[in-house]
């Protein structure tokens, strides 16, 4: 006897996202999931970002497969973090956000930043209820990123090209990356960033400013 | 692969199936998931490890779609995972459908089984817009499973 179910495996998962994605527009909190790989600078980013975001209210859960250095490191910022251990899972899931959020009070948020697990690959088929995705990329990993992981480039709405300030060390075609970066998908943002010597930060801070604003809009 | 098998166990329970002959999965290229990753997790959870080995048979009817096969060996008995052996002649079946698109700007489909198959970055071999509406290839579901 055949049973036909038809059941889409994660459906369970996207339900969860959903709920906390109503759950972070009735607080008018935009969410932002950062997806990049290990080392392309996504912590420092954040702090950059939390000090350029002054006067708004920022929380950030992290995610990584074991330690807590992250969220230790954003605490030392001001802002509440909450650090996921994932042991061994390669990305975060709606459900560990929720448990993760439940520690946060999201009604006094302006921004809630989850890190995801260091991993251009398996982050980008997990919605986690944000509003946007965010592709962490440093221009030391090679400008062939959008070529060899596609998906990820497809689902965000922006890039941070990381760490411009080594351009001049390596061999990276900004034009290249863009252009493929653009082939990929036409809506993508990209944004060119030092977190180090803050060159583009502020570009940073003012598009997701504008994602806040356009969002409480619209509510 | 758990939430898989649960809800395949939990099924089988309502329909009476004692036996569960077939588990079929649809997963799309697209999917993040890997089908060589499940069938492992398919093998360890559904107690039906062994030397079965991975049988690729060319789908039907692109050559793009493959269907990959892990059979059990029979004797294998899933015990001490729900009903007795359940799932120990088990087989996994994963469908890998072509990834095919639809055009925002001018309407055509295309992609993979194409005589000439998309490029990387699946730009629309009719107008040259980018960022398509992916009509295939992001599945990851169960479709069905077989028992008696």
């Amino acid at each position: 006897m055949r049973v036909k179910l038809a059941r889409d495996i994660l459906k369970a998962n996207d339900q969860l996202a959903n709920g906390l994605r109503r759950r972070l527009t009735s607080h008018g909190v935009l969410g932002v999931n950062l997806i990049g790989s290990p080392g392309s600078g996504k912590t420092t980013l954040l702090e950059r970002t939390i000090e350029r975001l002054e006067g708004l209210r920022v929380a950030v859960i992290e995610g990584d497969i074991a330690t807590a250095l992250d969220a230790e490191r954003i605490e030392r910022t001001g802002a509440p973090a909450v650090q996921i251990n994932t042991e061994g899972a390669c990305h975060l899931d709606a459900n560990m956000v929720i448990d993760a959020a439940s520690e946060l009070d999201l009604a006094v948020l302006d921004f809630l930043f989850i890190e995801n697990v260091g991993n251009l690959v398996c982050p980008a088929a997990w919605d986690l209820g944000e509003d946007v995705k965010v592709v962490v990329s440093s221009v030391a990993e090679g400008d062939e990123k959008p070529r060899k992981y596609p998906a990820v480039f497809q689902k965000a709405a922006a890039c941070v090209l990381s760490k411009v300030d080594l351009l001049p060390h390596v061999d990276f075609d900004i034009e290249r990356f863009r252009a493929d970066a653009a082939l990929l998908n036409p809506d993508l943002t990209v944004l060119p960033v030092s977190a180090r010597e803050g060159t583009g930060v502020a570009e940073w801070v003012a598009w997701l400013k504008d994602r806040l604003t356009a969002k409480r809009q619209r509510r | 692969m758990e939430r898989i098998l649960d809800v395949v166990r939990e099924s089988a329970a309502r329909e009476g199936i004692t036996r569960v002959r077939t588990v079929a999965l649809v997963v799309g290229p697209r999917s993040g998931a890997m089908p060589e990753a499940l069938r492992f997790a398919f093998e360890v959870l559904a107690g039906t490890a062994g030397p079965g080995g991975t049988q690729t048979a060319a789908g039907p009817p692109a050559t793009d779609s493959a269907a990959i096969e892990s059979p059990g060996p029979p004797g294998r008995s899933g015990a001490g995972r729900g009903p007795a052996g359940l799932f120990a002649e088990a087989v996994l079946l994963i469908d890998v459908p072509p990834i095919r698109a639809r055009c925002r700007r001018c309407g055509t489909r295309y992609g993979e089984g194409d005589e000439n198959g998309p490029d990387w970055a699946f730009t629309c071999p009719a107008c040259g817009s980018s960022g398509p509406e992916f009509l295939s290839g992001n599945e990851l579901r169960l479709d069905y499973y077989e028992g008696d």
